[in-house]
């Protein structure tokens, strides 16, 4: 899957670095009365890679649709690399790479047969067109099936020829809808290096449920919920401001009860449970605090304070996980 | 225009490698052969009132089977694209809805004058092999292929809007198919039983009357009225799919 491109792409220009790929300026898509995208507006500069996350039905794919000139926006609008998706549509088109949701064929074509297709319908011909093709087959590891008919392949390697379709014409923006949804654990890691690789000169939004290839290949999330999105920023950031939220282990000897009522005055301690009870006496209790605030020095002075033998104070570190929970679960 | 020629070519290889392609040009070859021997038939007694090509192309041998052809080779145009949900790969590519659209059309027109090509076959053998000479009016042939070839791009584009109107193949064909034998009993109604309509409602249904432009048009009468008709009708049909097109995906 690591084989360099035919073809140099094009250096980027300074319009490149001045226009957003993608700005997305205040866009609502409602479905018959129900708005399943909500006043949304955010942008991606050139050369990132933008992880879209979200639980399902958030309004990940529609958000996509829209992007791709597939589906018009009920208000609001969106450029891509300068073009108005709605107004100037083909050419937006054009600097687009697209893989939808399930990877729709057509499953009657050989899978050579079928990049050529794709790649005329982009623009190319000739002895470039046959360079692209070969040049993607080979990156996507399809070469050894390239005369199969589609229909017969497996899941995986139908979404390589969706991945395939998308790079053909090295278009400035790939948008990708979960890339690794059905993957293996080989091909997730492959898709994952692909994607790495590709970073180096075209810009990603991709949507994904898996949480450490985020962390592994994007250099920012943007979380949405019910059609509105609820955050927008580095991994490293997004993390960092839950971690300050955290939740603090500690093994002491103590009278359970006691120990509970003494934490407990601690203003911003919200919950202490005890957790288990280990032999020697050991006590192990499980501390929620307050956003944005750090309990561990209090404790620990609480502890000496009433000479309770203390042998372990964590903070449990949140990740990507954590923030996504926190972010877009159901408030009940 | 590069968008165009892409989709038609991949469409009528498409065509030529379906099975249910290959049913078609059989069924056709078959029709086409009975009626030219029961069109060529009565000259054997005598001289007769019909030339040989309006014989062939004016009776139920010749309606029928166009009937069922339509909506076998149209319904599934777009129905399939719609339930593979194909066309969201199209159209997020630098592609027109208008391109797909025409291409789509005129790939199925291609394949259905292609089918008619044994029927021109048999009028060059009875010259060659008959060692007739003059035994059909070129004229009336040519009129006779010209309504041919219109009433079939109309009854493609109603195809093609049935099929954008279903994601199911079946449907789209019944679809098709009840449309055109509609449209073909309407054009008759004057001539049936119903009698005392004005004059106006008598020339419309005159005017969509395939059978009629049919038998003037294979005896060598060609008139502009019916090539306007049909080019007409197609056009207003396929704008119509065009936007039964973007409706659905806008909505759906
Ligand atoms: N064509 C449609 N008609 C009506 N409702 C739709 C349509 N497409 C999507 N929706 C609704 O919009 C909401 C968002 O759907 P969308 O496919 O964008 O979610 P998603 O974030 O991609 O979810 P997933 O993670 O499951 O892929 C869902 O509630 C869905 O039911
Ligand atoms: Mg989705």
């Amino acid at each position: 899957m690591r084989y360099p491109c035919a073809t140099a792409p094009k250096p980027p220009t300074a319009a490149t670095f001045l226009t957003p790929m993608i700005d997305v300026h205040n866009v609502t898509r409602q479905f018959y009365s129900k708005t399943v995208v909500d006043r949304i507006s955010f942008h991606v500069d050139a050369g990132e890679v933008v992880g879209f996350l979200g639980p399902n039905g958030a309004g990940k794919s529609t958000t996509m649709r829209m992007l791709t000139g597939y589906l018009p926006p009920t208000s609001g609008g969106i450029k891509v690399a300068g073009h108005d998706i709605l107004t100037d549509s083909i050419a937006a088109r054009r600097e687009i790479g697209y893989m939808p949701e399930n990877v729709p064929l057509y499953t009657d074509m050989r899978v050579k047969e079928y990049l050529h297709f794709r790649a005329r319908l982009k623009g190319l011909s000739g002895k470039e067109l046959r360079i692209r093709v070969g040049a993607v087959m080979d990156r996507c590891g399809l070469t050894d099936v390239r005369r199969k008919i589609i229909r017969t392949l497996s899941r995986g390697y139908r979404q390589r020829v969706g991945l395939a379709d998308a790079l053909v014409h090295q278009p400035k923006l790939l948008i990708l809808d979960e890339p690794t949804n059905g993957l293996d654990p080989n091909q997730i890691r492959q898709v994952r290096e692909l994607i790495q690789d590709l970073s180096e000169n075209h810009t990603v939004l991709l949507s994904t449920h898996i949480l450490s290839e985020v962390e592994a290949v994007c250099g920012r999330v943007i979380i949405i919920n019910e059609g509105t999105i609820k955050a927008a920023d580095t991994p490293e950031n997004l993390v960092n401001q839950l971690r300050r939220a955290g939740t603090v282990h500690l093994e002491i000897q103590a009278v359970p009860e006691i120990a509970e009522a003494k934490l407990r005055e601690i203003s911003v301690i919200k919950k202490v449970t005890l957790e288990c009870e280990i032999e020697g006496g050991w006590k192990r209790f499980v501390i929620r605090a307050e956003s944005g605030t750090d309990v561990r020095q209090k404790i620990v002075a609480l502890c000496a304070a009433n000479g309770w033998p203390l042998r372990e104070i964590s903070r449990l570190s949140a990740n990507l996980e954590d923030v996504f929970v926190e972010l877009t679960q159901r408030q009940i | 225009m590069t968008a165009f020629i892409t989709i038609l070519r991949k469409e009528l290889r498409g065509f030529f490698l379906s099975p249910v392609a290959y049913v078609v040009i059989s069924m056709m070859m078959i029709v086409q052969g009975v009626s030219f021997l029961f069109a060529l038939k009565p000259l054997l007694t005598g001289p007769q009132n019909m030339s040989l090509v309006q014989a062939q192309f004016t009776g139920a041998l010749f309606w029928i089977p166009l009937f069922v052809l339509f909506p076998l080779i149209t319904m599934r145009l777009f129905s399939e694209e719609q339930k593979m949900g194909t066309l969201e790969m199209l159209l997020t590519a630098p592609v027109r809805m208008a391109d797909v659209v025409l291409a789509k059309f005129f790939a199925c027109l291609i394949f259905y004058i292609i089918l008619w090509l044994p029927t021109i076959l048999h009028y060059l053998l009875l010259e060659w092999i008959g060692g007739i000479e003059h035994a059909f009016p070129v004229y009336a042939l040519a009129g006779a292929f010209c309504i041919i070839v219109l009433l079939g791009m109309m009854n493609i584009a109603i195809g093609c809007l049935a099929s954008s109107l279903s994601a199911n193949q079946i449907v789209a064909g019944v679809l098709t198919f009840a449309l055109i034998v509609m449209l073909f009993l309407l054009g008759h109604l004057p001539g049936s039983s119903l009698g005392g309509l004005s004059e106006i409602v008598q020339e419309f249904f005159e005017h969509i009357n395939s059978d009629l432009h049919m038998q003037r048009f294979s005896s060598g009468m060609v008139d502009t009225r019916p090539i306007a008709y049909y080019l007409s009708a197609t056009a207003v049909l396929l704008v119509a799919t065009t936007f039964t097109l973007n409706a659905r995906r806008w909505k759906n």
